[in-house]
């Protein structure tokens, strides 16, 4: 398929030449990094307006991965204790920040399994199940389950890539928030989509 | 090559991957993106590529967004006082790779090693005999450039998450810090608790405080194919050390860990300034205003494996294999009682010696970065790893670290 980053090792000297540039636009929320500076000053006045501001997004991210609704809230509710205790500077893209800790939290949730038991406990009673037929909803429920088992099979990083990606959020603050130069975003991006792929196809296949 | 087969010829531009995914998210800045775009409509092979990116994104895409949220799930907001009586549960900045500044995670480095060696320790629970064990009883300075290793092996197309299949890893992920009183790091860890009686005044204004790593089990039984076809990904060609590897299915390797216990002192904390740290350093890192030390300690690890294992045969197929770093096969082949024997790897520019210390012999390794210098010191005695380590002078670290006394309580 030719589509392993090979291509630009290829030819280097070609490749530099394409390094990207960002937009101009790529500017933090100036009321995002005003309230990291006062939650850094202990201000928890500021704390609950970005807790009010950001809630329903991360708390969404959150139940995308957990596919449960303690769960999720436990992840979010975490990404906020963590912004309370050790706020990152305020050069990181808040929503973006919070996002990734929720939806770590809800990986290390998944891979604990600690509530795995209520969890099919309740799926079987869900209004989610109900609201479709039988068969469709196993068949949606068994498709969940094979995404968030090839997302837990690849290397952090790459889940970290896809998960924010998928949430759209943009280059920039997917570079901020995971510590990788802006540059190597689209790179990294289409490796663990490949990688992605092949997981899930790989199970698909043999399930 | 089967792009461009029937043209006969090869894209000049040949455009990284990453640039064409960037294309196609609209995330190439600026004129780069117009040039780009505007190749890709005209070269075939590269619209071609573009295409087969953009059909795998799509179809990642749309998995991740099929996973919900549906309409009828939401999740409530807890109360927001709740997040204010919420302690900090974990502390996976000071040493864990990727959640702190590079400053941190080296002056940790001790202490990692101490935290990681306790994902490492004793399984007494399983039949004497049926395994065999390696317990730490020594520590010794191998010389390797970290970094450059680091380098070499970040290359290598070596997925974690094949790896975790083909051993059948089940156990915890990484260890979590629970920052606690001295009382309860006691009790949570059964050591008896040593710390040092000399004190660097620099770090010495405020009282130590006190992490616990947690404890947790890791079980692997490895399935040979599937590691076969992990070191093969890895570009493993050597057939004696990959039939040693098949030899290994059924193995079965038991990890325990024992909780470690780290007293840090010195003026790190939760920031109370925002710190003018880049993004790279942005996650979770806590602010060290002034000099650090800390001092850690663990029950000595110990690796319990099928006794049906040759171990040591395949520790010299490894070695010889022409798959592991030249550097590393001179360092570890320097190691004799290598059961024993913890590595502790040195940086590039790191100077590594042994030293008498706690009546043993250890080795303390000095650096020098960013106008500072971190010393860490490392031993064994009486079956538990001590690691001292900190932002000071040598003299300082190995004052402390001779002067560990049994902790009143």
């Amino acid at each position: 398929m030719g589509l392993a980053a090979d291509s630009g090792r290829a030819a280097p000297g070609r490749a530099e030449r394409l390094s990207p540039s960002l937009p101009f636009d790529d500017r933090i929320d100036p009321e995002d990094a005003d309230a990291l500076v006062r939650i850094a000053g202990g201000d928890t006045g500021a704390l609950h307006t970005a807790f009010v501001r950001h809630w329903e997004a991360v708390a969404r991210a959150a139940l995308r991965i957990a596919g449960d609704v303690d769960d999720a809230r436990d992840a979010a509710q975490e990404a906020f204790i963590r912004l309370h205790a050790r706020p990152p500077s305020a050069d990181t893209p808040l929503r973006a920040w919070l996002c990734r800790v929720a939806t770590n939290e809800a990986v290390n949730a998944l891979r604990s399994g600690r509530r795995r038991v209520a969890r099919e406990a309740r799926h079987l009673a869900s209004a989610d199940a109900a609201a479709t037929d039988d068969i469709a909803g196993a068949n949606l429920r068994a498709e969940r389950e094979l995404v968030r088992e090839t997302l837990l099979a690849l290397p952090a990083r790459a889940r970290e890539l896809l998960v924010l990606r998928a949430e759209g959020y943009r280059y920039f603050e997917i570079a901020t928030v995971i510590g990788v130069a802006p540059g190597s975003v689209g790179t990294l991006l289409a490796r663990a989509e490949t990688a992605f792929r092949e997981g899930y196809e790989a199970r698909r296949g043999g399930a | 090559m089967v792009r461009n087969a029937l043209a006969g010829m090869r894209c000049e531009l040949a455009p990284r991957d990453g640039d064409l995914r960037a294309v196609i998210d609209s995330e190439l800045g600026g004129l780069t993106h117009l040039d780009l775009a505007e190749h890709v409509r005209a070269c075939e092979e590269c619209r071609d590529r573009a295409q087969a990116l953009r059909a795998t994104s799509a179809l990642v895409r749309g998995r991740l967004l099929m996973l919900g949220p549906t309409a009828t799930a939401a999740v409530d907001a807890p109360p927001f006082d709740r997040l204010l009586v919420a302690k900090p549960r974990t502390w996976l900045s000071l040493v864990v790779p990727g959640h702190a500044d590079r400053w941190t995670i080296r002056a940790g480095a001790a202490v990692a090693a101490v935290a990681l060696a306790a994902l490492w320790p004793s399984v007494s629970t399983f039949a004497e005999g049926a395994l065999q064990s390696f317990r730490v009883q020594r520590v010794q300075p191998i010389t390797v450039d970290a970094e450059a290793l680091r380098g070499r092996f970040a290359g290598l197309p070596l997925e974690e998450g094949k790896l975790r299949e083909a051993l059948r890893y089940r156990g915890p992920d990484k260890p979590t810090f629970t920052i606690t009183s001295r009382a309860d790091a006691v009790s949570r860890s059964g050591l008896a608790l040593r710390l040092p009686t000399v004190i660097p005044a620099k770090v010495g204004v405020k009282p130590a405080r006190f992490v616990v790593t947690s404890s947790g089990v890791a079980d692997m039984t490895v399935d040979g194919p599937r590691l076969v076809q992990v070191a093969k990904d890895a570009k493993v060609s050597d057939p004696a050390l990959l039939s040693r590897i098949a030899s290994l299915d059924g193995a079965t390797v038991k990890i325990e860990a024992s909780p470690a216990v780290i007293a840090v002192w010195g003026d790190i904390d939760i920031p109370t300034q925002v710190p003018a740290i880049t993004a790279g350093g942005a996650m979770s890192t806590p602010t060290v205003r002034g000099p650090v030390m800390f001092v850690a300690q663990v029950k000595s690890p110990v690796l319990n494996v099928s006794a049906s294992v040759d171990v040591d045969g395949l520790r010299d197929a490894l070695l010889k294999s022409g798959s592991v770093p030249s550097e590393l096969v001179q360092a570890f082949g320097a190691i004799k009682d290598w059961r024993t024997t913890l590595p502790v790897p040195s940086g590039g520019s790191n100077s590594i010696r042994q030293v008498d210390v706690d009546g043993t012999t250890g080795s303390v390794s000095t650096r020098s970065q960013e106008g500072k210098t971190l010393t860490t010191a490392i031993w064994t005695r009486d079956g538990v790893l001590y690691g001292v380590a900190g932002d000071l002078p040598e003299a300082d670290i190995l004052a402390a670290a001779r002067s560990l006394a049994p902790a009143k309580p």
